[in-house]
């Protein structure tokens, strides 16, 4: 296969797109509802290609972007055409996995996920579109502080189900930290009262290891976002497979390794100080001294993990919400209406109010 | 015979005048009610208000005093008041029921110490007004009228505590609103406060516990070094007894000024 070809999964049966269903966590034809096992279509569809071979060569003459994509860092939109439908498809630089504009078809553009950005796992959607728009609907349920109009007045401009590229990774740390620590006893006599303050050096030292430590490896997606829907069930992560594409769109990383590991690095060496602190109990103060922690044993993987971006507008600001698509834990943030904080300041202080002349009244009558 | 008849009789009246004498002050439970060291009053102003003073302690069981003197010597007024009433027994009950009014035409100082049932009933805006009475009438150098209105003012507040029990303490009842509203207004703040951090969840992770291996932290070395110590030491506070030698902890209510 050449890089840049664009894949479309046809369903055995009646030939109409298929696309990947996270209720089922099988391929299911829209049309005429045949389910398939991941697998068993993927080895339908190598058996397809092989046949298409021609085909495909004649296609990449006409499609200018090809070989190419990867090379030309500096231009933002990229060109493709629908195998379906002939349509123009436009995309970004990242975008591996998108939706042709015309027909609808899924399509997944192979060219930026093979090769050296071929991920190496992926955990597939288990909450549908519906379970996202539920989710949003329990957010925004029990808020007194929301503006009262907002559920009404808030328009959904975006809910995407998203690949969202993410380096894991793993390592071992060596740890060798210093603390001074003290410990405090008091007592008296009838003329003083003493306080003897003991000082005490710590040493501690060992190992910690950690696995697939999450960092986003896409500059377009928030960080904060991608870290508060935390942490995803890699029990259910499996080898990457293009088929569980379909249906959804996917993000190309372009972010390195290294650039997004500061932060995750930086999570590490926090939880590694708190599990050595864990072990200095037993004293009045603890205070680190020197703090030298080696990383060691790195290993990077590459994984597509399922996000659900919800964008919604209110009187002209819009707001971000993100659903990790696998455990459907929801994250985002709500406006917060001015007026109800007054009328919520106005009923808590005016009750207690009430409640305390009537205490006094009483309490000065009697 | 007639004539032991006649001394027996003449004893007996005597007899029964002292005792009618002698009755009253068995009845109170100090002093004269009225103590005119400043001789300010004359013998017969004495001696009305005596009894003015003296129906109206009865009736309320609650000791109703004037007090004149030239100087308090190196006390305040309010000590030379307070420690008069108590050195010389003033007082119904056990909680001390009195109201004792101290005037000193030299120093134009007055004071007007309460104690027990007279401390509650005579309180706030009731002893503003007791006060401000008899401070205007002594300023006009009416002691004798003063000390009159004083012994009125005080059957009056008497009567009215009788019946309703505590004066209504306004200052004390607007203080109790204040307090409650401060308190409503910082509870509701921190309630919104912990609402509006609630409507943003998308914080950024700070740590990776979740992703420590299990079973992989190997503490090679846990030394616990001892290195020295110091020792502090306060001195303790001794318990000094307090300004002036009330004995028995005794509190009053009261004020006073010049005039």
């Amino acid at each position: 296969m050449n890089n840049n070809t664009l894949v479309e999964y046809k369903c055995p049966c009646c030939s109409g797109a298929i696309s990947f269903d996270s209720d089922a966590q099988k391929l299911v034809c829209p049309y005429c509802q045949t389910e398939f096992e991941v697998s068993a279509l993927k080895e339908f569809n190598d058996a397809e290609n092989e046949a298409k071979q021609g085909e495909e060569l004649n296609w990449d003459e006409y499609t200018s972007e090809s070989g190419s994509g990867d090379w030309r860092e500096d231009e933002e939109l990229n060109v493709y055409t629908c195998s379906a439908c002939a349509g123009e498809i436009v995309a970004d630089n990242t975008t591996a996995a998108t939706f042709c504009p015309y027909c609808g078809s899924p399509v997944i553009i192979a060219g930026k996920l093979s090769g050296a950005f071929r991920p190496d796992y992926v955990i597939p959607f288990k909450m549908n579109r519906d379970k996202a728009s539920e989710a949003f609907a329990k957010f925004m349920k029990r808020r007194p502080l929301l503006p009262k109009d907002f559920k009404q007045k808030h328009t959904v401009e975006k809910l995407e189900g998203i690949y969202v590229p993410f380096w894991l990774y793993n390592c071992d740390t060596d740890s060798h930290i210093r603390y001074r620590a003290t410990r405090i006893s008091r007592w008296s006599d009838s003329n003083y009262n003493y306080t003897k303050t003991s000082h005490f050096l710590l040493t501690r030292a060992g190992t910690l290891g950690f696995e697939r430590v999450p960092a986003d490896g896409s500059s377009k997606m928030d960080d904060t976002y991608m870290e508060a829907i935390e942490p995803y069930n890699y029990s259910e992560m499996i080898d990457f497979g293009m088929p569980y594409l379909s249906g959804f769109t996917a993000e190309k990383y372009d972010v390195t390794p290294s650039e997004a590991s500061n932060h995750a690095n930086q999570r590490i060496k926090n939880s590694t100080m708190d599990k050595f602190a864990s072990t200095t109990l037993g004293y009045a103060t603890v205070t680190p001294q020197s703090t030298n922690i080696k990383l060691l044993n790195g290993k990077t993987s590459y994984a597509l993990l399922p996000v659900w971006l919800l964008n919604t507008k209110y009187e002209g600001k819009t707001y971000t919400f993100a659903m990790n698509g696998q455990t459907g834990k929801f994250v985002g943030e709500l406006p917060v209406s001015v007026g109800r904080c007054f009328g919520m300041l106005g009923i808590i202080a005016g009750a207690t109010t009430l409640l305390g002349t009537l205490i006094s009244l009483l309490a000065t009558l009697f | 015979m007639r004539k032991t008849i006649k001394i027996l009789t003449f004893t007996l009246v005597i007899a029964i005048m002292l005792v009618a004498l002698a009755i009253p002050s068995l009845a109170t439970n100090s002093d004269n009610l009225v103590v005119d060291k400043e001789n300010i009053f004359t013998s017969y102003q004495e001696e009305v208000l005596q009894t003015t003073l003296y129906s109206i302690s009865k009736k309320h069981q609650c000791e109703i005093v004037v007090v004149t003197t030239r100087g308090f010597g190196s006390s305040s007024a309010q000590e030379y008041a307070e420690n008069y009433y108590i050195s010389h027994g003033y007082g119904y009950g056990s909680d001390f029921s009195g109201v004792l009014l101290l005037i000193s035409e030299s120093e134009r100082y007055y004071y007007i110490c309460t104690s027990g049932k007279g401390e509650e009933a005579i309180s706030g805006p009731a002893f503003k007004k007791l006060s401000n009475e008899v401070k205007s009438l002594l300023s006009e150098g009416q002691y004798y009228e003063a000390s009159q209105k004083f012994a009125q003012m005080c059957d009056e507040a008497l009567v009215s505590y009788a019946e309703n029990g505590k004066p209504f303490d306004t200052s004390a009842f607007i203080t109790g609103i204040i307090i409650s509203a401060v308190i409503g207004i910082v509870a509701s703040i921190i309630t919104i406060l912990v609402l509006k951090h609630k409507m943003n969840n998308a914080r950024p992770q700070k740590h990776a516990s979740y992703y420590e291996r299990d079973n992989s932290f190997d503490l090679r070395v846990a030394n616990d070094i001892y290195l020295y110590s110091t020792i502090r030491k306060t001195p303790r506070p001794k318990s000094n007894s307090s300004s002036g030698s009330r004995g028995g902890g005794r509190s009053f209510g009261g004020g006073g000024g010049r005039f």
